[in-house]
């Protein structure tokens, strides 16, 4: 579990709050998306989780260790990973597998049991065949898979996530979307995903909007699709089917339920003919 | 005047090992005051597109004319006033800044050209206006003061204050939020309204183009695969999705219903004349609604 | 991407060479270089000459990366050659005889330093060098720092060529010429590149902080590592044929 407890941040006493008297607690396995606009607070947020950032007043509690605490900071690191936006700021090595064997060799382990780690972790996010690549020679889905892969090879139980693919190719978000959902379904780890895109999180379990240095919580994105206000907050822009239904509302045609895949509204509006 | 472009072909590296071909025989017009979106995965040749259109690459084979002009055969010390005319803002155009302030930042390229001051501080006004940055609260902020969108509105500037004819645009909307987006796409629409300046946009996302273009391209394998009007797109999904890009939601319920029997006009860009032509067809349309 | 290939560029393989400890073949090489300073001329020098070359043909990377990569510095030895040849006090035939000494020298410096370089990954070779380095640990010298520095700069020096090359693009697209005649305006020009080239490294470096601190770096301590260094018998005799080589020209 993951505790928050009357966290503030600033960056000079007296000078405007960034956080603003934040509680709110994570539990293992979950899939939390978090929200809000450029500049709202959230990159500072995520900063927190594993005490890369700490509170200038409250204090962050993972599975009961305090962050303010530097001797326990290897032991919140190994448990809290983080993926920052841009994979070229992250690759520490010029070569992959080495790259993902870093954290790992940051804690001593034996050279027989990091390759295990290794292999098992690039193999987790489909790069094995390209473990003795340069990393310069990969596309951005490619570099930010063995971000990934660095992070997964410790063996965290939360993921923190900053935009994870805000600065990669169409074609490469699929793939690194569908990997994250899988790590927190299969292998449990919970996720705590920073996004513009609802998307990328509407199956989340929970969501957290900042907006303000201020954090409001709700449950189950799917059941808010239509609340406008509360995207507008965030942000962020409604999906394409929440806003095609209601511009149809405008023009009196009327929908139930909130939620309907493309399918279903063609069916829909085929009843209603 | 329109641009044309008669059978250009790029290489990268040409008689290398590494040899890679970006483009290959386009032909293509674009007319004057066009808006047009370009859409391919990468490494479909969409970034080389656009350099070769403002001369920051040549083409090993064809001719690109603009304003009457073949600007493949324009000699090296003059193509800067190619890209003046054709202004291109990069990818994470914020990137570039490096001024002290705004102001100074978007009046560097005026300068450059030996503007003087009057002409400049007009241009820079005007280019500010036009990116939604209101002069008087702006204009002395120094760059790391500004939030993500309003920084690449300022790199925006810095090309509209070289007043350029044409403008292009890659991937303008990338890591920006919703907000973020909208305000570029006003900048976009007024600047083509008042100086009639034709915009060529890439990006990869096709909900992105469909508000602001009236024509839409997409690349593949360094080839046009389809060129359509915008209000066209309903007609082509199949062809769309092949070429592995997601339509409109919009478009693509059209598209369903229209299979499905319903006698529609799918001829339409934005999600609220879809809404109105599928409230016309089910005869839900309110009166007022219908004439207003 | 680099374009080039160039000085000293690693070229992956299989050869002997290639799997050799990267400790032995930068022992081998120092003493290549400094029994080439140390030898009499011409036979011993000849005796090295032999040897780099044999190297050269065992590292299989191909003759036409030596020649490439040795053609800069072709025109150094030429140079250094030529003025040996004008200003030396001897006469004429000495005069080329040393010459032809020194420049044969540095030839042979120079592409036993490439034998090394292109068959020894950048990685590899600071790997290697760690562990060469690590008695000077006990004097308090940052062995550690220093090959952490090495290693990131190799995994950023493609990124910042990159990074060049695109706000170059983007500052000419504004307008600024880098071609212009005026030395200091061209100058000038060139600081709108630098400037979004520090800040761009400025973040890269703050993020990579983040990241590396995030994966349990402490900075201080032992390290394990993934690839361990193993001496194996080839090494031995790799050595014991260079440092033979180098006894036979001192006993001559």
């Amino acid at each position: 579990m993951i505790e928050f407890v009357n966290v503030h941040y600033y960056y000079k006493e007296n000078s405007s709050l960034i956080l603003n008297n934040i509680s709110f607690t994570i539990n293992k396995g979950e899939f939390i998306g978090i929200v809000g606009r450029n500049g709202s607070g959230k990159s500072t947020l995520a900063r927190m989780f594993n005490g890369i950032l700490i509170p200038s007043k409250g204090k962050v509690l993972v599975d009961g260790l305090d962050t303010r605490k530097a001797e326990d900071l290897i032991k919140i690191r190994r448990k809290v990973g983080l993926l920052l936006p841009n994979p070229d700021n992250q690759i520490v090595s010029s070569v992959v597998e080495e790259d993902v064997a870093f954290g790992l060799e940051n804690l001593g382990i034996k050279p027989e049991e990091i390759r295990l780690q290794v292999d098992e972790a690039l193999k987790l996010v489909e790069m094995e065949e390209f473990k003795k690549h340069p990393p310069y020679l990969l596309s951005g889905g490619q570099k930010q898979r063995v971000a990934l892969a660095g992070i997964l090879a410790l063996k965290p139980d939360y993921l923190v996530l900053d935009e994870p693919t805000s600065m990669i190719e169409p074609e490469g978000r699929k793939l690194i979307t569908g990997l994250l959902k899988q790590i927190n379904s299969e292998l449990g780890v919970a996720l705590i995903w920073i996004t513009h895109d609802l998307e990328e999180i509407i199956e989340a379990d929970r969501i957290l909007v900042v907006a303000n240095g201020k954090v409001k919580e709700y449950k189950k994105p799917k059941e808010l699709l239509g609340k406008a206000d509360i995207w507008k907050e965030a942000g962020i822009e409604p999906l394409a089917i929440t806003q095609f239904m209601q511009n149809l509302k405008q023009y009196g045609i009327d929908f139930k339920p909130e939620e309907f895949t493309v399918q279903e509204m063609v069916d829909f509006l085929c009843r209603l003919k | 005047m329109p641009i044309k472009i008669k059978g250009v072909t790029h290489i990268y590296k040409k008689g290398t090992p590494f040899e890679k071909k970006a483009l290959e025989d386009i032909f293509l017009n674009i007319e004057n005051g066009e808006i047009l979106g370009i859409m391919g995965k990468s490494g479909s040749g969409k970034s080389t597109f656009l350099q070769l259109l403002n001369g920051l690459l040549r083409p090993c084979r064809g001719k690109i004319i603009v304003d009457d002009y073949d600007i493949t055969m324009i000699p090296a010390d003059e193509i800067a006033a190619v890209r003046r005319e054709v202004g291109l803002v990069f990818q994470f155009p914020e990137e570039q800044i490096f001024e002290t302030d705004v102001y100074k930042e978007i009046a560097f390229g005026p300068k450059n050209l030996g503007i003087d001051e009057k002409k400049t501080f007009e241009r820079v006004k005007t280019a500010m206006k036009l990116t939604g940055l209101e002069y008087v609260k702006f204009k002395d902020r120094r760059p790391n003061e500004l939030s993500g969108g309003e920084k690449r509105r300022v790199g925006i500037a810095d090309i509209l204050a070289l007043n350029p004819r044409y403008l292009l645009l890659d991937e303008p909307f990338a890591a920006l939020d919703y907000e973020g987006r909208r305000k570029i796409y006003q900048s976009i629409k007024e600047l083509n309204q008042t100086r009639g300046t034709t915009t060529i946009i890439v990006s990869h996302n096709l909900e992105y183009l469909v508000p602001v273009c009236n024509r839409l391209l997409i690349l593949a394998d360094g080839r046009v695969k389809l060129d359509i009007k915008i209000d066209e797109i309903a007609l082509y999904i199949k062809e769309i999705k092949n070429l592995g890009v997601s339509p409109p939601l919009h478009h693509e319920v059209l598209y369903y219903l229209k299979e499905k029997g319903f006698n529609i006009n799918v001829k339409v860009r934005t999600r609220e004349e879809a809404a109105r032509e599928i409230a016309k067809y089910l005869g839900t349309l309110k009166d007022e609604v219908k004439s207003g | 991407m680099v374009k080039n290939i160039g000085l000293g560029q690693y070229i992956p393989g299989n050869s002997i060479l290639h799997r050799l400890d990267p400790r032995s073949k930068v022992i081998g090489t120092v003493i290549l270089v400094v029994g080439t300073f140390t030898s009499a001329y011409p036979v011993e020098t000849g005796i090295f000459l032999g040897t780099v070359l044999i190297l050269g043909a065992l590292s299989q990377v191909g003759i036409r990366y030596y020649f490439d990569s040795l053609k800069p510095l072709l025109y150094l030895i030429l140079i250094t050659a030529f003025f040996q040849v004008l200003l030396a006090e001897e006469e004429l035939g000495q005069r080329f005889d040393a010459a032809l000494n020194l420049g044969l020298r540095l030839f042979i410096i120079i592409f036993s330093m490439q034998v090394l370089m292109g068959t020894t990954s950048p990685l590899s070779l600071t790997s290697g060098m760690e562990k060469m380095l690590s008695p000077l640990k006990r004097i308090k010298f940052p062995v550690h720092e220093l090959i952490m520095i090495m290693t990131i700069s190799l995994r950023f020096i493609p990124l910042y060529i990159e990074d060049w090359e695109r706000i170059k693009k983007a500052q000419m697209s504004r307008g600024i010429n880098f071609e212009e005649k005026s030395i200091i305006k061209r100058l000038k020009n060139y600081i709108s590149v630098l400037i979004p080239l520090l800040r761009i490294s400025f973040q890269r470096a703050v993020d990579l902080a983040t990241a590396m601190e995030s994966r349990c770096y402490q900075g201080e301590g032992e390290r394990s590592h993934l690839n361990v260094l193993k001496f194996t018998p080839y090494d031995f005799m790799y050595i014991g044929i260079i440092g033979g080589v180098w006894l036979i020209t001192i006993w001559l």
